[in-house]
């Protein structure tokens, strides 16, 4: 008998093809990937999927809703000091850090969410593990902390001070998982720390939302953007799995984790 | 932490330039001004085919970092 080609969604073969995916495992493991986001009904929620699947630079940097090596479908690029392996990609957290090209004008006002599927346990002291602002940082500000040496994780989606509108939880010891920075409309309680589909935390006190001149989002730091790009808040933590993309909704998140999980759970990096 | 130093016109010269398709130089100042250079080894095998080899050979310093930015948690 003839072995029959196996036929992936289109979507998922036109990443496999753009990012030279050819072990088979992993073809599969991004097949399945997007077969569960369009069954849970959230895949055009986001606006940038990046499975860091492959292991080198060149593979890490496709976005899976648009897999075109161009700025404009929000592919990435490094800046020196990123080491990239089976497993994800990290960054020496003085250099290393990835450029989304997805800025506020992508950014859909009072629904939009970032996540980062971190792999490491480590607590560190001023780290961000995706985001931007805009100076001064204390006027825009977008981001995901994941659980920092004082215990706490947190998501930002503000124009005002910081401490305006953020969802800051308390007294956390894991920084391993999928951790998202949620907002789903314009109350102050629509913003959410989640962490492997559970809140964390929720905001209670609200703020102007971010607005549309926002700089590009960096993951593995924080652009806080002056003149020109700018990262800092490094992170050491190793990334194998990032999105951008609306806000979700509780049953989203949750099924959104169930689906990212597995994913890495067939590649055998799952936290 | 070590990493390579550079002087400030090499640094001015390519911060921010491709040297393969995906990764660019990224220039970092430590406590005193000082430029220095990281290279994940992921970096260093991709840039020892190129026109930029030669930083290869710059032996490596200790780096003191710059104290870090406040910002909220």
């Amino acid at each position: 008998m003839p072995k029959t080609a196996v036929a992936y969604d289109t979507d998922a073969q036109a990443f496999i093809t753009a990012a030279v995916i050819t072990d088979v495992t992993q073809q599969g493991a991004i097949n399945t990937l997007v077969l569960d986001l369009k069954a849970y009904s959230i895949w055009t929620k986001f606006k940038a999927i990046y499975p860091i699947v492959g292991g080198t630079a060149s593979q890490h940097k496709y976005n899976l809703k648009d897999p075109r090596d161009l700025d404009v479908a929000f592919r990435l690029t490094y800046g020196t000091g990123v080491t990239h392996s089976s497993n994800g990609m990290v960054s020496n957290g003085t250099s290393g850090y990835a450029n989304t090209f997805l800025s506020g004008s992508n950014i859909t006002l009072y629904d939009a969410h970032t996540s980062f599927y971190s792999r490491t346990q480590l607590l560190e002291a001023s780290n961000i593990e995706i985001g931007c602002a805009r100076s001064p940082n204390t006027n825009q500000l977008f981001s995901l902390i994941i659980t920092r040496n004082t215990g706490v994780a947190s998501a930002c989606h503000t124009s005002q001070a910081i401490a305006t509108h953020i969802a800051t939880a308390t007294g956390q010891t894991s920084s391993q998982g999928l951790f998202i920075n949620n907002r789903l409309g314009a109350n102050a309680t629509d913003l959410k720390v989640i962490r492997n589909g559970t809140t964390l935390a929720t905001a209670t006190t609200n703020g102007t939302n971010i607005t549309t001149n926002l700089p590009s989002v960096f993951i593995l730091a924080l652009n806080n953007f002056v003149t020109v790009n700018n990262p800092q808040f490094y992170s050491t933590k190793q990334c194998a799995f990032a999105s951008i993309g609306d806000g979700l909704t509780p049953t989203e998140a949750a099924n959104f984790y169930t689906a990212v999980q597995a994913f890495q759970t067939t590649l055998s990096r799952q936290v | 932490m070590e990493g390579r130093i550079v002087t400030n016109q090499t640094a001015e010269q390519l911060q921010g330039v491709f040297f393969d398709s995906d990764t660019f130089f990224n220039f970092v100042q430590d406590i005193n001004e000082v430029y220095f250079l990281f290279l994940s080894s992921s970096d260093e095998v991709d840039i020892a085919s190129t026109k930029y080899a030669y930083l290869l050979q710059i032996p490596l310093s200790e780096y003191t970092p710059k104290e870090t930015p406040i910002i909220n948690d």
